[in-house]
C-alpha cells in the first residue's frame, strides 16, 4: 500500500515539474518549425577557407572552412522597424541557438569532432535565420597519390542531419554560399569551384530511416612545378649526361664505367634527398617509378658499356662501333619511351594499368 | 652502288625508325576505349566556366556525378550543383528557373510540357543521353530463373491489371519447391518521388496501384542492399547498382520469352523493361543557350560522356542515336 501512495507521489512530482515548465514557456528545441512545406528545407554551403595540412600516411586534412545554414522559423519572427535583423557572435550566439530550433548537421567523414573558432546568428523580422560558423576540422581523406606529383585530388566532405530523417528534413545546396573562400592560398595546391551533390540516402543500419544529405567536392591540382624542376628535370639530365659515355669511345672502359657508376650513385643520394618529398604510401608513385626507372637506365648503360668492350677485345671492332653510335641515339630514346609509358601507366585515364598493378 | 655515304644515311634512317618507333610505342599505349564507346572525342574549346545546376533522377546522380566530373577535369573554372531528389521535381524547378538541367528518366508528361511552354514559350527539348533497364532482383540464394510481367503484377499490386494476373504471395505460387514453398514474398520498391516508381508501375503494374505492403526505399542502392540480406525478398530497380548479393532474374511476357537484362535484349526491347533517361535543359537549344550548357550537352553526348554512362553501369546509346541527339543541339 505505502508503495502504491509512493509510485502516485511520484507521478504527481513529474507531472507538476513539467506543467511548470510548460508554463514557463522553456522551449522544445527539437520540433521542427512550423511551415506548409514538408519536409523542411534548410539552405546549407560550405566554403574552404585554408588547408592547413594534409595528412598523407593517415588520410586526413586540415582544413579551416565555413558552414552557412538559411531557414525560416516562423516562431522567431518579430517587429522591427526598418527591417532591422537581431545579430549575435560567440556565446551569444549559442546561448540564442540553444533557446531555438537549428538543424543539426553533422560532417559524416569527419576524423575528430570539429573546433567552432567563429560563428555567428542572424535573425531577420520575418523569422529568416541566418547561422554561419567557421571551424577547424579534420577530414577523412580518400586521395590516391599515384599519379603523384602530377595528381589531382578530390576533397569530400559529406553533410548529413542525424536528428531527422528525410521526411522531416532535407539539405539544399546553397550556390551563394559554395566555393573556395577569396583568402585561400596553398603553396602546394590549387583549388578549384566546388561541386555539390544533394540526395537522399538510407541511414546506415536502419531499416526506415532516409537522410538528406549534401556531398561537396572541392578539386584540388597540386602544384607540380617545384617536382617538375628540382626532382624530375635534373634528374632526367643526369641520365642523359651518363649516355654521354657512348660518345668518348677513345676513354678506357673503365673510366667510362666509373661515369656511369658515378651517375647511379648520385641517383642513390638524389633519391635520398628527395625521399622527404614522397609521399608516405604503401604504393609506386608515378615520382617512385621515375627514380626506379632512372636506376634501370643506369644499370643498362653499364651492361651495354661493357658487351661493347667485349666484343672490341675479341677483335669485333665493327660491332663496337656501330653499337657505340647506335646507343649514343637509342640509349636517350629509349629514355624518351620509357617516360612516356610512364606517363601513359600514371596520367592516362583510359589507361588504367597503375590500379591493376596496386 | 654502295658507298660510305648512302651507309651513313641509311644508319641516320634507322636511328630515325628506332626513335619514332620507341616514342609511338610509349605513346601508343595511351588509347584505349573502354567498353567499346562510339562517338567522337569531346572537343575542348575555350571561355567556358560558371555552375551548372541540375535537379532530378536519382537513378542519375551517379552518371551527374561522372559527368560533372569530367566537365570540370576538361574546364576547371567550371562545377556542378546537382540535387536528387526525384524525376518528379525536374519540370517545377524548371518553370521557376531553379534548374539549368533536369535529368529525368521518364519522359516529361503532357501537362508539364504544357507548362513549361506557358512559361518560356517553347517545347521543352528532351535529349536522349543514356539507355537504362529496370532489373528485377532476389537474393542469390533464390532458386527462380524466369519471372513473367502478370506474376509481377500479382507480387506488386492490388489491382492486377495486367492480363492473367492474380495475387501472388508465396515464392510456392511461382513453383519454387521445398523451403521456398511456403515463403512469403517480401516485396521492395521505390519511393513515389522517383521516375523508376513510376516506369515500373506502368511496365510491370500495366498502370496498377502498388500494393500496400511493398517496402518503399529512397534510392536502387538501398533496394540492392536489403534483397541481399532478405533471402525471401524481391526488388526492382535501376541497373548499375547490383552487387555479388543479388542476381537477377529474366523477364518476359510469358516463361518462353524471358530475356536477360542484357544490353543485347535492351538495345533489341526485348528485355521488356528498358527505358531511356533525359536531359532537359531548361534554355533553348536552337537559341541563346548560355555556351557552358551547351558544351555540357555536347560532353554528354561525345564519347568522353557515353563512357562515363558505361562506367555507371547503364548503356550507351547506338551511334544513330548520339548523331540524331546531337541534332537538337545544333538545329
Amino acid at each position: 500500500m505505502r508503495n502504491i501512495q509512493f509510485f502516485a507521489v511520484f507521478i504527481l512530482l513529474l507531472y507538476s515539474i513539467d506543467t511548470y515548465c510548460s508554463a514557463q514557456g522553456l522551449p522544445d528545441t527539437t520540433a521542427l518549425p512550423k511551415s506548409k512545406q514538408q519536409p523542411k528545407e534548410v539552405e546549407i554551403g560550405l566554403y574552404l577557407i585554408h588547408i592547413v595540412q594534409i595528412d598523407q600516411p593517415n588520410q586526413t586534412l586540415t582544413g579551416l572552412f565555413e558552414i552557412t545554414m538559411l531557414w525560416k522559423d516562423g516562431s522567431q519572427s518579430f517587429q522591427s522597424q526598418g527591417g532591422t535583423p537581431k545579430s549575435y557572435t560567440g556565446a551569444d550566439a549559442d546561448k540564442t541557438l540553444a533557446t531555438m530550433w537549428s538543424p543539426k548537421p553533422d560532417i559524416v567523414n569527419q576524423a575528430s569532432n570539429p573546433s567552432i573558432q567563429k560563428n555567428n546568428l542572424t535573425i531577420f523580422p520575418d523569422g529568416s535565420v541566418i547561422y554561419r560558423y567557421i571551424f577547424s576540422a579534420d577530414i577523412l581523406t580518400e586521395f590516391d597519390y599515384t599519379r603523384f606529383p602530377f595528381d589531382d585530388q578530390e576533397l569530400r566532405v559529406e553533410i548529413q542531419s542525424f536528428a531527422y530523417n528525410s521526411d522531416q528534413l532535407i539539405f539544399i545546396p546553397s550556390e551563394k554560399y559554395t566555393g573556395i573562400s577569396k583568402l585561400f592560398r596553398s603553396d602546394d595546391w590549387l583549388a578549384y569551384p566546388a561541386s555539390v551533390f544533394a540526395g537522399i540516402k538510407r541511414a546506415f543500419g536502419y531499416e526506415t530511416q532516409d537522410r538528406s544529405y549534401i556531398l561537396y567536392e572541392i578539386k584540388l591540382e597540386r602544384r607540380s612545378q617545384f617536382y617538375l624542376l628540382q626532382i624530375i628535370l635534373p634528374f632526367t639530365f643526369f641520365i642523359l649526361m651518363a649516355t654521354c659515355v657512348f660518345w668518348i669511345h677513345w676513354v678506357s672502359v673503365d673510366r667510362r664505367v666509373a661515369i656511369v657508376a658515378t651517375f647511379m650513385l648520385t641517383s642513390v643520394a638524389f633519391n635520398f634527398l628527395v625521399l622527404k618529398y614522397l609521399p608516405s604510401v604503401p604504393y609506386k608513385t608515378m615520382l617512385n617509378a621515375i627514380i626506379t626507372a632512372g636506376y634501370f637506365m643506369g644499370g643498362l648503360l653499364i651492361v651495354a658499356v661493357i658487351i661493347f668492350e667485349l666484343f672490341k677485345e675479341s677483335g669485333r671492332e665493327r660491332v663496337w662501333d656501330l653499337g657505340s653510335k647506335i646507343t649514343r641515339f637509342a640509349a636517350p630514346a629509349f629514355m624518351i619511351a620509357v617516360w612516356l609509358l610512364i606517363y601513359c601507366i600514371f596520367i592516362s585515364k583510359e589507361l588504367q594499368i597503375v590500379y591493376l598493378v596496386k | 652502288m654502295i658507298n660510305a655515304k648512302n651507309v651513313k644515311i641509311h644508319r641516320i634512317y634507322v636511328l630515325v625508325l628506332l626513335v619514332s618507333t620507341a616514342i609511338s610505342f610509349g605513346a601508343g599505349g595511351c588509347n584505349s576505349n573502354p567498353g567499346g564507346v562510339k562517338g567522337e572525342k569531346y572537343k575542348k574549346t575555350s571561355g567556358i566556366y560558371g555552375t551548372i545546376k541540375v535537379s532530378g533522377s536519382t537513378t542519375m546522380s551517379n552518371l551527374m556525378s561522372l559527368w560533372c566530373q569530367g566537365f570540370s577535369d576538361i574546364y576547371h573554372d567550371t562545377n556542378c550543383i546537382v540535387e536528387s531528389f526525384g524525376s518528379r521535381k525536374v519540370p517545377t524547378d524548371l518553370v521557376d528557373g531553379k534548374i539549368d538541367i533536369g535529368m529525368m528518366s521518364e519522359p516529361m508528361s503532357g501537362n508539364d510540357i504544357v507548362d513549361f511552354k506557358n512559361a518560356y514559350g517553347y517545347d521543352p527539348t528532351d535529349i536522349k543521353v543514356a539507355i537504362n533497364m529496370i532489373v528485377v532482383l532476389v537474393n542469390r540464394e533464390n532458386p527462380i530463373d524466369c519471372i513473367t510481367i502478370d506474376e509481377l503484377d500479382g507480387i506488386y499490386s492490388n489491382t492486377y491489371q495486367c492480363q492473367g494476373a492474380t495475387d501472388i504471395s508465396t515464392w510456392g505460387s511461382l513453383n519454387l519447391e521445398g523451403k521456398w514453398q511456403n515463403a512469403s514474398i517480401v516485396p521492395y520498391g521505390r519511393t513515389s518521388l522517383s521516375g523508376t516508381y513510376d516506369v515500373f508501375r506502368s511496365l510491370a503494374l500495366c498502370d496498377g496501384n502498388y500494393k500496400n505492403s511493398v517496402k518503399e526505399m529512397a534510392s536502387s542502392r538501398d533496394i540492392v542492399d536489403f534483397v541481399s540480406k532478405d533471402i525471401n525478398s524481391i526488388g526492382y530497380c535501376s541497373a548499375g547498382y547490383l552487387t555479388s548479393g543479388v542476381k537477377t532474374v529474366k523477364v518476359g511476357k510469358s516463361k518462353d520469352n524471358c530475356y536477360p537484362p542484357k544490353p543485347e535484349f535492351a538495345i533489341s526491347k526485348q528485355y521488356p523493361f528498358t527505358r531511356n533517361l533525359y536531359i532537359y535543359p531548361r534554355e533553348n537549344p536552337s537559341k541563346d543557350m548560355e555556351k557552358i550548357i551547351k558544351e555540357f550537352l555536347k560532353y554528354i553526348l561525345s564519347k568522353d560522356g557515353q563512357e562515363a554512362v558505361f562506367e555507371a553501369g547503364l548503356i550507351n546509346l547506338p551511334a544513330d542515336v548520339i548523331s540524331s541527339e546531337s541534332k537538337k543541339l545544333t538545329n
